[in-house]
């Protein structure tokens, strides 16, 4: 069964590219525009990877992963960063609360799906 | 009236007093020191209306009525700036619709390009496959291997006809061995004949003798007579082989004409099927030559296309990097928009006195420089530091 990645980012376009290089490989994708949203989607259905955009408007990145982590069923799920933020403080805030790796966008399809591959097989 | 303006007067008096004082009891003397004072005191009076800088009312007035211009340019300023800072905004706001708007139509037309080159690679690739299986494997359903094995089977069937027309050649020239045999059957008939019309004259003379002998003849005249039947039986029996051999002798002649048509005429046409064969053989051979090129192209340039399009999809991101941008540019402008607003209220007249006015007016502007500072502190923090538009590092926790 193909498994299902959330894609959060309050980009249309980079909600679209992320789901057509992941639909492109045989994964499912389940998008969210703002962190709100995509707590509430990774609520709703269990996903097997979380990728989410940094700055949102209503809960931006880091705050959507605290509160992911926060769950039990989200508390070993991997989630990814993919955001335009490239500086080594906002990495360390995003390892501190939880992300399991950090892409900084652009991002290169082949890029993306051999890390998620790497991540969720 | 000012403290200066009090010194002023104030000390005019006191001078005047002490020089009053020194001067004595004459009138003259008095009048001479008095006038001076009095000047004095009409000077320090005229000082009394001087402004705390040291302008006339003239000079004030001049100086109010400047500081109204400039507060009404300062006025005219903040209504220019404002205007431009909205159109900022404005069309910040219209750069990023029409970005938006770009770049998913973009979206739109490289996903259907990736999918037209992903269903052609679908449909290009079994055929690659079959290919390059065929190769490994020999297999008959390649076209090569078709070409190849109706070259063979060709080859072989001419081989055949060849073979054929040879067999037959030999087959008419065993023919003509027997169509010669049967002449000289012909011939030795001719012998048989004459033996049989010898031994008739024998039998006839046999007769002709018996009958002479008389009575003691009449026993070989009978064998006289039954000789010559055996003579005519054996000249019939001659003329019916004559003819049933000069009947076989027709039909080997026109079996052997045949034949040799026969085996003259397909063996030139299988030489020349032969030949024309192996001609479309290497015409068939060299067309699956530049197919299985053209398949491999495809296949590399359907390569090349997702290539391009993983570019197009990396590079189709810089809206989201200047939509960012343009909203970090919306801060400073709202930053700008705040100190704008502490500039118009310089100009702005609340009916109260000048003096309080300006503190009043000083002081809001503070207020707004403190606000706009605040303001764009926000904008200190840049998202987006990206110049160009390369995949970004990806980093494994």
């Amino acid at each position: 069964m193909a498994k299902t990645i959330l894609a959060v980012d309050d980009s249309n376009s980079i909600r679209q590219m992320v789901a057509f290089t992941l639909k492109g490989a045989g994964y499912q994708v389940v998008e969210a525009v703002d962190g709100n949203d995509g707590l509430s989607k990774a609520r709703a259905k269990a996903v097997d990877l979380v990728l989410t955009d940094q700055n949102m408007p209503g809960m931006d990145g880091l705050t959507l992963i605290k509160n992911l982590r926060a769950t039990p069923q989200y508390r070993s799920v991997p989630i990814l960063m993919l955001t335009t933020e490239s500086s080594d403080s906002m990495k360390n805030q995003g390892r501190a609360v939880g992300a399991t790796g950090w892409l900084v966008k652009p991002f290169d399809p082949k890029k993306l799906l051999e890390v998620v591959k790497k991540v969720i097989g | 009236m000012g403290n200066r303006q009090l010194f002023i007067a104030v000390s005019g008096i006191t001078l005047s007093g002490c020089l009053l004082i020194i001067a004595g009891s004459s009138w003259v003397e008095w009048l001479a020191l008095a006038i001076p004072s009095v000047a004095w005191i009409i000077f320090a009076w005229r000082e009394s209306y001087k402004s705390p800088l040291g302008c006339s009312a003239e000079d004030l007035a001049e100086l109010n009525r400047l500081t109204d211009e400039f507060h009404a340019l300062l006025g005219e300023f903040a209504r220019h700036f404002a205007i431009q800072l909205d159109g900022f905004k404005s069309e910040f706001s219209q750069i990023r619709h029409l970005l938006r708007d770009a770049v998913n139509r973009l979206t739109d037309s490289f996903k259907n390009m990736e999918a037209m080159t992903r269903k052609q690679e679908s449909l290009i690739t079994p055929i690659v496959a079959r290919q390059q299986i065929s190769k490994d494997n020999e297999s008959k359903t390649s076209i090569v291997s078709f070409v190849n094995y109706a070259s063979d089977t060709m080859s072989n069937y001419v081989e055949t006809i060849v073979r054929v027309s040879m067999y037959s050649m030999k087959i008419v020239e065993r023919m003509d061995d027997v169509y010669h045999t049967v002449s000289a059957i012909l011939t030795d008939l001719d012998a048989v004949d004459n033996i049989a019309k010898q031994t008739n004259l024998l039998a006839l003379n046999a007769a002709i003798e018996a009958v002479r002998a008389g009575e003691a003849g009449r026993g070989f005249a009978v064998v006289a007579d039954e000789v010559r039947k055996l003579s005519h039986h054996s000249s019939q029996f001659s003329a019916q082989i004559r003819r049933h051999v000069a009947e076989s002798q027709g039909v080997l002649r026109n079996a052997m004409a045949a034949s040799a048509e026969l085996s003259s005429h397909d063996m030139n046409f299988a030489l020349q099927a032969k030949i024309n064969l192996q001609q479309m053989i290497q015409e068939i051979k060299e067309i699956d030559r530049k197919m299985q090129m053209s398949i491999s192209e495809i296949s590399r340039i359907g390569n090349e296309i997702q290539n391009y399009v993983n570019s197009a999809v990396t590079a189709l991101q810089f809206e989201d990097m200047a939509s960012q941008l343009i909203t970090h540019l919306d801060r400073r402008v709202l930053g700008l928009s705040a100190l704008l607003d502490g500039v118009h209220n310089i100009g702005a007249s609340t009916g109260e006195s000048r003096t309080t006015t300006y503190h009043e007016k000083i002081g809001r502007f503070h207020n707004a420089i403190f606000q706009a500072v605040n303001l764009l502190s926000t904008t200190e923090h840049q998202a987006v530091s990206q110049q160009k538009m390369h995949a970004g590092d990806v980093e494994l926790f």
